[in-house]
């Protein structure tokens, strides 16, 4: 079951990895980014880091995914408008990938044959969670404050920008 | 939990009023913007009489903690409270609203946000505090953000022109760049020890019984020198003092005081108790911190003076010359740990107390002298006929020009950027002298001449700039009219009374710690028991003398 899944996962996010680099258009290179982030995730549950795999969802699925969307929808003025690769890019771009893969080729060969799963049991989540609300639970209390500092400020500098363009019609 | 809030009673009733404020800033009404400054005083002075408050349960019990060890509070943190607290109402009377609506003053102008930018305000200097209390590499890196992140906004919004916008962007990226360059230096201390107490990583660097600094992992090593230079963007040293003379120009005046002394008296704090900790609480650090500190002190000083020499307009003057401040710190903590390396040195523990003593005098007499100088700057009005219009909202003087002869025609003024020039030069008679003098002297013993004499000859070079300043405020006489045409309208200078308060009162504290002898003594008495302090609170009696009652 387990080898099964680990299969289609796998393919998932090689089939959609190779998408990404493909597509010559922006959105559907950042749909197939979801894909490949979500079946690394996928991975991640196999291999029993549940939080690493939630993390991976939270962090790069829902954040940094919505974030390039946004940051496409932002500044590209028509999404569907494809870019031109120019010839050295391209090659620039395969070699690197060339190193990169054979790079990890290499480190996947010098490992034990299979990853097993974690099966000591132990429950990183609850630690974190004990961890946040204990030891670390002051650190924890600041960050809300210092992302409220970020909030407020980055509405207040949206706000100043309005002001100034009314300012100079 | 009570402990942890007793502890953190000035930082919460700081970020407290600053939740206030934001929630006034709601309201559109002048009444609120005029109580937005009032309130944030009151606030800080809560906050140095909650300060002031634990002194006696400090001096028993040397150090105080919570149960998870996150915050240690000693003499040295509860000094910098109360310096913080202290010169946060001198830069708070800087910012004073004083026009009619209350949306700025003469070289200010936020606009309607008055209680929002006074929230800010107040959320930097909270992030001080803490920085000065924390003992763990997170809080310590969230607190050294919370100093950082609320001034990107201030320098943006402080005045409607396009240069305080740029300003704001520059600082906000270079300030990204070194809070990366700070967490992958932490990154590396974590990785080496396994754990983010500050006091656990300090066994790590323990001396041998001969005095011998620890020999750590060079990956250690590394994760503590990448962090010293992530911090030396929050002091403006060399490596990252590139943004200081843009940003210090872009903001406006009283923007730029607090600039000059918040993210510096943070940086400091935390250099000093990373070097605490890198000295295995003993401040014998390895022989690499030492040549490390005193090459970043010497390029410092120079670079800030000699780029200080050169510049036209007097805010980049004093831009630059905050850089050459930073550096004659520098000197002062480069004696604190080379003091048990150099051969000779007689009472190594004395002349480290003598080198720390130093840098928190020196500290001290930089935000006194530093707010009065920014203070006479926004005072005085802008020449510049190109300035129109809105822009011209929080606009005053900033070039040599600007103040060409304003020292006869306002003689006040003129003599009190004289008595603080005179004072950031290192002269006698001023605050600004016994600030050197207590640098030299530990950094003499330590067997330092070199720096020393490096460190003497940039004093000479800043008083070629400082006294221009003053030469020509008195001397110069102001540009003539042309011929055939209308002389130019003088621009009236108002006077607010906040603003001449926060001069007048750091022009007495320039000249009352500089004269009155007993005065200095009393404020390096205070800053010797924060010395003392910090260097015995090694771990072993620090366990016990936990707060009573957890």
């Amino acid at each position: 079951m387990t080898t099964v899944l680990f299969y289609i996962f796998a393919l998932l996010v090689a089939c959609s990895a190779i998408g990404v680099a493909v597509s010559r258009n922006i959105v559907r290179t950042a749909v197939c980014l979801f894909f490949t982030l979500t079946g690394v995730a996928g991975l991640y549950f196999l291999l029993n880091a549940e939080f690493l795999a939630a993390v991976q969802l939270v962090v790069y699925a829902g954040g940094t995914l919505i974030l390039i969307v946004f940051g496409v929808m932002l500044t590209n003025r028509l999404p569907s408008a494809g870019w031109d690769v120019k010839p050295w890019e391209k090659t620039v771009a395969l070699g690197i990938g060339a190193v990169l893969a054979s790079a990890l080729v290499a480190s996947i060969l010098s490992l034990p044959p299979r990853a097993q799963p974690d099966e000591s049991g132990a429950y990183p989540v609850l630690e974190l969670g004990a961890a946040l609300l204990g030891d670390y639970l002051l650190p924890f209390e600041l960050v809300s404050v210092v992302l409220l500092v970020v909030m407020i400020g980055a509405a207040y500098l949206a706000k100043g920008r309005r002001r100034n363009r009314e300012a100079q019609p | 939990m009570t402990d942890v809030f007793r502890l953190l009673l000035p930082e919460i009733i700081l970020a407290g009023m600053a939740l206030v404020l934001m929630l006034m800033g709601i309201s559109k009404s002048a009444t609120s913007r005029r109580t937005a400054p009032v309130l944030t005083l009151v606030a800080l002075i809560a906050a140095f009489i909650a300060a002031y408050m634990q002194t006696d349960n400090l001096r028993y019990s040397g150090t105080m903690a919570d149960p998870f060890n996150v915050v240690r509070l000693h003499e040295f943190g509860q000094y910098i409270k109360l310096l913080t607290a202290a010169v946060g109402v001198l830069l708070v009377l800087l910012a004073w609203p004083s026009n009619d609506d209350a949306t700025g003053n003469p070289s200010l102008h936020f606009g309607t946000e008055a209680a929002e930018f006074f929230s800010l305000m107040l959320l930097s200097l909270s992030g001080v505090l803490l920085t000065a209390s924390a003992n763990d590499m997170i809080l310590l890196f969230l607190a050294l953000e919370l100093v950082s992140l609320p001034t990107y906004v201030m320098v943006s919004i402080s005045r409607p022109a396009a240069v305080a916008q740029e300003a704001g962007v520059k600082y906000f990226f270079l300030g990204a760049m070194s809070a990366a360059v700070m967490l992958f230096g932490f990154s590396y201390i974590y990785g080496m020890t396994g754990t983010t107490d500050l006091q656990q990583i300090q066994q790590r660097f323990v001396p041998d019984e001969n005095g011998v600094a620890a020999a750590v992992d060079p990956w250690l090593m590394f994760g503590v020198i990448v962090l010293l230079v992530g911090l030396a963007f929050k002091i403006a040293a060399f490596p990252m003092h590139f943004y200081a003379g843009d940003v210090y120009q872009g903001a406006a005046t009283p923007v730029t005081a607090f600039l000059a002394f918040t993210p510096k008296a943070a940086g400091f704090v935390a250099i000093i108790k990373v070097l605490f900790v890198a000295g295995g609480g003993v401040w014998v650090a390895s022989q690499t911190l030492v040549s490390l500190l005193s090459v970043l002190a010497v390029l410092t000083m120079f670079v800030g003076n000699v780029l200080g020499l050169l510049q036209y307009n007097v805010k980049r003057v004093l831009a630059y010359s905050s850089i050459a401040h930073s550096g004659y710190m520098l000197v002062g903590l480069t004696a604190l740990i080379a003091a048990a390396w150099m051969p000779g040195v007689n009472d190594v523990r004395q002349v480290q107390i003598d080198a720390l003593q130093g840098v928190l005098f020196y500290l001290a007499a930089y935000g006194v002298m530093n707010a009065g100088a920014f203070g006479v700057l926004m005072l005085l009005p802008s020449r510049d006929a190109s300035i129109s219009g809105e822009a011209a909202r929080g606009s005053s003087a900033e070039t040599f020009e600007d103040l060409a002869g304003t020292g006869r025609r306002h003689p006040g003024l003129g003599l009190a950027m004289a008595i603080c020039c005179f004072s950031l030069t290192g002269l006698p008679l001023t605050i600004g002298f016994f600030g050197k003098a207590y640098l030299i002297l530990p950094a003499l013993k330590a067997k330092l001449v070199g720096l020393v004499i490096l460190l003497v000859i940039n004093a000479a070079i800043s008083a070629g700039y400082y006294l221009r300043i003053v030469a020509t405020m008195f001397l110069r006489t102001e540009p003539a009219v042309e011929e055939g045409q209308a002389p130019a309208p003088r621009p009236a200078v108002r006077l607010p009374v906040p603003v001449l308060a926060s001069i007048v009162l750091s022009v007495i504290g320039t000249l009352v710690f500089g004269i009155i002898f007993p005065a200095t003594q009393a404020l390096s008495t205070r800053t010797e028991r924060a010395v003392t302090v910090e260097q015995t609170a090694r771990p072993a009696q620090v366990s016990s003398a936990v707060l009573p009652g957890n």
